[in-house]
């Protein structure tokens, strides 16, 4: 597990250490794969986790309100080893639905790695086919994974309080 | 994780949760005693008291909701050496008359898997059929041990079992009303 695990780090207002007594609401900063930060003041809305202790990696999703009532949707991927790079993938939107729907239509098999460099190999063509199919495998496997999550999520969303 | 300003701000009406079996139970077969849906004189439908509002978990999609009742459901637990896994399959109504199949496996948790939810309206017979056919390759196939293959054929024997009933339970209601709760 890397230090992307701090990739929703809160930072404090800068309003609010000016004025004392306003209700201004903490600053979030989230690390993103290929991409700037996104840096906003809200706060979280919803969360869930799919973290299996069997499993060597687990996905978390964040919904949060921004103070100007956007809406900010992020996908965290978690891995148990240390070697490995967390990543973070979050948006910002205008309306609610909008947040939702971009964890529904997030596609996990963009976390699948490369373990290999295939430009400096020679494979033969059943190596090649062998390949994919692991690749296609396990692209597979975070997909189902991720719609194991988002399902929960997204039930949860309408179940009773 | 859901706060109230998250159920607020979706304003959905309050909803009861999913009717669930009891995990304890390692087989289990239900058939509600309402399977037909009686109607008065009028022709106006009477719905049973079981009637309520059903919210049915399936990975990647948001829910399917509805008010309706159980039809059937049955529970199994399988043993394939790795750990236990909990398998429901349940058909729901609802007030149209729409049948829906909600199949789960929930993993124990030394199992290196996820829970699987799969939910779907079955607008005819052949598509609970097709269903069970899909959740046996793709699920039950995955999620088993390969290497005990013995616990596989159990558990395909299973599921073709309970097609066989709940095709019976899902018939149309004129179908069904000679044929349920005989």
């Amino acid at each position: 597990m890397s230090s992307m695990m701090e990739q929703a780090q809160t930072e404090p207002s800068s309003q609010g250490a000016v004025a004392q007594f306003s209700q201004s609401a903490p600053v979030k900063r989230i690390k993103r794969v290929g991409g700037r930060p996104l840096v906003f003041e809200g706060s979280e809305l919803a969360m869930a986790m799919s973290y299996t202790p069997t499993l060597p990696y687990w996905y978390e999703t964040n919904l949060y309100r921004t103070t100007d009532n956007r809406f900010v949707a992020c996908v965290r991927l978690f891995y148990v080893s240390a070697d490995e790079q967390d990543t973070a993938r979050a948006w910002e939107c205008a309306t609610l639905e909008e947040a939702i729907e971009k964890h529904e239509n997030y596609d996990a098999a963009v976390d699948v790695r490369l373990t290999m460099d295939y430009a400096s190999h020679d494979f033969c063509a059943a190596e090649m086919a062998a390949h994919a199919l692991d690749i296609r495998a396990r692209a597979k496997g975070y997909r189902e994974h991720y719609a194991s999550l988002i399902g929960e999520f997204l039930h949860d969303l309408d179940a009773p309080s | 994780m859901i706060t109230q300003e998250m159920r607020d701000l979706r304003m959905h009406p309050a909803a009861s949760p999913v009717l669930v079996a009891s995990p304890a139970a390692t087989h289990c077969v239900e058939v509600a005693d309402h399977c037909g849906v009686p109607h008065h004189r009028s022709g106006d439908a009477v719905y049973p008291t079981g009637t309520t509002d059903v919210s049915l978990r399936r990975d990647g999609n948001v829910p399917i909701r509805f008010t309706g009742y159980l039809v059937y459901q049955e529970n199994t637990q399988w043993n394939d050496g790795t750990g236990a896994f909990d398998h429901r399959i349940a058909l729901y109504r609802d007030q149209a008359g729409v049948v829906y199949a909600a199949l789960e496996l929930i993993p124990s948790r030394i199992v290196p898997l996820r829970p699987i939810y799969w939910a779907q309206s079955i607008p005819e017979t052949h598509v609970l059929d097709d269903l069970l056919d899909n959740w046996c390759r793709n699920v039950v196939a995955s999620g088993l041990n390969p290497d005990r293959p013995a616990s596989l054929q159990d558990a395909r024997s299973a599921l073709h079992s309970m097609t066989a009933h709940s095709l019976r339970v899902a018939k149309p209601d004129t179908e069904r009303n000679n044929t349920c709760l005989q």
